[in-house]
């Protein structure tokens, strides 16, 4: 089975495409789009606000057509999970990236190198599973009923 | 023992009615008092036999309690003393445990020995030997040693009970029967008050006459087992002599039992003593006590008004009284309570169902068969008062059961209030608000012993009491609360259910938890059902606040695939909650989150009209919000925004393979 990328690998990628403006064409061609996008938004609610109120995105979700047939932040996405489930090594990120994406050589370069810099990336690469790095599932379970595992004693404590 | 209620037949009702007519007729007639020549009217015969009645047999048992707690609390009660050697039963008694005490010294010796000539534990079994010679000399002087114990205790007690209990308040009852009541029936429900309060008083005196005349019969046991006691202090701490010598025999417990008995009558005098002084204040000069009754109106003389006043400024002295048997109880450690739970169990349960049956027949069907009946009709009037002031159609079956359910629920919180309040919550136990009743653990046994399936409940319940109903649904909301109210066949029900939820909360952290689930139910799932009220207000849960707090698995299992469209739900989601639903949700909670980021879906277009006011407030502040507040709102907004992301990250349709570069 393929592995995915993780939620935060997914934010990571979006920081990328606005570092290198990959998606600057979006605010450009909508401007109710744009509206939406003010301030120094996080790299989540860019990627809800381009799922919501950009019209080419809707339309895509509309027509359940794949982001990665018009965002650079999914093509990205697809490049990277290329990488972690090792169909492609970190040698072949820039070319990756630059014919995914149409960019010059120096800036594919220096995405594959953040990509490469990334250790979630280079974890999910090596482990079998990607973990999903959430907030603690009991930092918020304040309360629950949700028994606990009863702790097993290893066997010299059994024996005895 | 035949029941009450097979007691209560045709045949009893017409053998009470002859009874209560033959009163009327050969005792003090009552329509003796209206008219000069007795009544050849029938009716002027029961009411007079009821009168009679009333009036003699309160007064009667009430002079014969008194005697016999004056009986028992006076230094004569007893001409025999407990230790000495004119009581026959101590002195043979004792004498036939010394001997068997002595035997068993012997064995004691023989142990000692073997020890201490095999060399086994031998400074143990010398240091035995010492115990040894003490005890063997003591036990011969066991009477002399409890007589002085038993002296001291019975002269401080007689010191308080010295004259006794004066009658002050059996002839306050008896003039007040006699002479102030006026004839006719406005008389009857005075004679009813003057009834209740004399077989209270009554039981109250026989119950204190019993304790002293119990705690002589002890003592006379104590003293006598005493040596086998005192003989079991040589043999060394052990389940199996414990079993050789069980309960008092065995000096730990003979020795606790002793003291408990003897000071056991020092509480009790006390408060007679003390009742003896308030009574006296009473008799002197009422007024310096109390202030005068003034209950009388167009249904009450204020003649039968100054009686009554009269007897209940000697319920202070009475109140008195019953504390402090119960305190004396209390203070008895094991055997107070064991005096108190007979007591409990075989007096004052009999008696008041007696009482209340009794004085039932004279003032009314209602309350007498209620108690009389094993509480069938008590079920009955508690149904219907308490339907009443639930605003409940009381003359259906299904009203009375709501009103019976609303009383337990305004009893349980009377109990919290108690708990709560600032003087009286502090003398309370914690406990007490959520300790169960006898009658609800048994309920509880019972519904543990005989599990029913949600579908079989709903068809029986009809033939289970309120409180097996209560025990039934504790524990179906314990074990699912989603599935207990869903399984409600309508609006009615589902409403009583979520109230039967809202009443079992024991405070705890699990229950806020049902009471979550159950909210979350009621607002997102059943919302038609749930009616009117507002389930998040009246339960004290904020969902914005506790749903973030739910496990991801709790909240799998209790969200509703309609919640899910719910802004302000989705906004209180964590990420990990949402992936929870994904993996193990169903396919239409499934379809509900991808609903979210497909544009033409109205859940989506109500997401994002969601958003856009949210961010318009947060921009512009129209309603002028404090800080706090708009805070909160850009929370809210992030996270319905990061959800957003999350749901699309891991539900968005991937490139097909042509679009991948493939490098050998």
């Amino acid at each position: 089975m393929e592995k995915i990328i993780s939620f935060n690998t997914r934010l990571f990628i979006e920081d990328i495409t606005t570092k290198y403006g990959l998606e600057n064409f979006l605010l450009q061609n909508d401007a109710g789009f744009a509206s939406h996008i003010v301030g120094n938004p996080t790299a989540a609610e860019r990627i809800a606000a381009k799922l919501m109120f950009n019209k080419d995105v809707k339309n895509c979700l509309e027509k359940n057509i794949p982001l990665a047939e018009i965002l650079p932040s999914e093509k990205l996405v697809v490049v990277v999970e290329d990488l972690i489930n090792q169909k492609i090594g970190y040698n072949d990120l820039p070319i990756a990236i630059k014919e995914e994406l149409n960019i010059p050589d120096e800036i594919s370069s220096q995405i594959a190198q953040d990509i490469a810099n990334n250790k979630k990336i280079t974890e999910d690469r090596i482990n079998e599973i990607v973990k999903e790095d959430f907030e603690e599932e009991t930092q918020g379970s304040e309360f629950s009923n949700t028994p606990s595992p009863e702790k097993t004693g290893g066997l010299s404590q059994e024996l005895q | 023992m035949i029941p009450f209620k097979k007691l209560f037949t045709k045949k009893f009702a017409v053998l009470a009615l002859l009874i209560i007519v033959a009163a009327g007729i050969f005792l003090t007639p009552f329509a003796a008092q209206a008219v000069s020549l007795p009544s050849l009217n029938p009716a002027d015969w029961l009411l007079g036999g009821i009168y009679s009645l009333l009036k003699e047999i309160p007064l009667t048992i009430l002079q014969i309690g008194l005697g016999f707690l004056n009986w028992t609390a006076s230094g004569d009660f007893i001409k025999v003393s407990a230790t000495g050697t004119d009581n026959p039963v101590v002195t043979q008694g004792w004498g036939i445990a010394r001997d068997l005490a002595n035997v068993a010294l012997i064995f004691g010796l023989v142990i000692i020995a073997i020890s201490i000539i095999i060399g086994y534990q031998e400074t143990r079994a010398k240091k035995a030997l010492v115990n040894f010679i003490l005890i063997a000399i003591l036990i011969n002087f066991t009477p002399f040693i409890a007589g002085i114990v038993i002296d001291g205790a019975n002269l401080l007690m007689r010191s308080l009970l010295s004259g006794g209990v004066p009658a002050d308040f059996v002839n306050a009852v008896r003039d007040g029967m006699t002479n102030g009541l006026p004839a006719g029936v406005e008389a009857i429900p005075a004679l009813v008050i003057f009834f209740i309060f004399s077989i209270i008083a009554a039981i109250l005196y026989f119950l204190y006459g019993l304790l002293f005349m119990v705690r002589y019969v002890m003592l006379w046991i104590l003293v006598i087992v005493s040596p086998v006691a005192f003989a079991t202090k040589v043999f060394p701490e052990s389940k199996y002599i414990k079993r050789i010598f069980p309960s008092i025999t065995y000096w730990d417990d003979w020795w606790e039992s002793f003291i408990q008995w003897t000071v056991l009558g020092i509480p009790a005098a006390l408060s007679i003593y003390l009742s003896n002084i308030l009574m006296k204040v009473i008799v002197d000069n009422p007024q310096s006590l109390v202030s005068s009754f003034t209950a009388s109106g167009e249904f009450l003389s204020s003649a039968i008004a100054v009686v009554i006043g009269s007897l209940f400024a000697y319920a202070i002295p009475f109140v008195f009284l019953f504390m402090g048997f119960f305190i004396t109880m209390d203070s008895g450690g094991a055997v107070g309570k064991k005096f108190k739970d007979t007591i409990n169990k075989n007096i004052i349960g009999r008696a008041s169902t007696a009482i209340t049956g009794a004085a039932g027949a004279a003032t009314g069907y209602v309350v007498g068969r209620g108690k009389a009946l094993g509480g069938y009709a008590k079920g009955g009037v508690v149904g219907t008062v308490g339907g009443l002031a639930a605003q409940k159609n009381v003359l259906t079956k299904q009203g009375r059961e709501e009103g019976r359910v609303a009383w337990q629920g305004w009893k349980q919180r009377a109990k919290e209030t108690i708990v709560s309040a600032p003087v009286i919550g502090r003398m309370t136990p914690v406990e007490f608000a959520t300790t169960q009743t006898k009658a609800q653990k048994e309920a509880a046994e019972y519904a543990k012993k005989n599990k029913m399936t949600l579908e079989d409940y709903g068809k029986f319940k009809h033939r289970l009491s309120t409180v097996q109903r209560e025990a039934y649904e504790e524990d179906y909301i314990k074990n699912n609360v989603t599935k207990f109210l869903n399984s409600s066949g309508g609006g009615a029900e589902y409403q009583a259910r979520m109230d039967t939820v809202m009443r079992h909360d024991d405070k705890s952290k699990e229950y806020e938890l049902i009471k979550t689930k159950a909210v979350l139910d009621a607002r997102y799932k059943n919302t038609t059902l749930a009616g009117p009220t507002n389930w998040e207000t009246k339960s004290g849960i904020d969902l914005s606040d506790k749903i973030p707090k739910l496990s991801s698995k709790d909240l799998a299992d209790s969200v509703s695939s309609e919640a899910i469209s719910d802004p302000e739900f989705f906004a209180s989601l964590r990420t990990n909650q949402i992936k929870k639903i994904m993996d193990e949700g169903s396919g239409e909670k499934m379809d509900k989150l991808n609903d979210l980021i497909r544009v033409s879906t109205p859940a989506s277009q109500n997401l994002n009209n969601h958003l856009i006011g949210l961010q318009n407030i947060i921009r512009n502040n129209p309603n002028n919000l404090s800080p706090e507040e708009i805070s909160l709102l850009q929370k809210k907004a992030l996270a319905i925004q990061g959800n957003i992301a999350f749901i699309a990250n891991r539900t968005n349709p991937r490139p097909t393979q042509r679009t991948r570069v493939r490098h050998p």
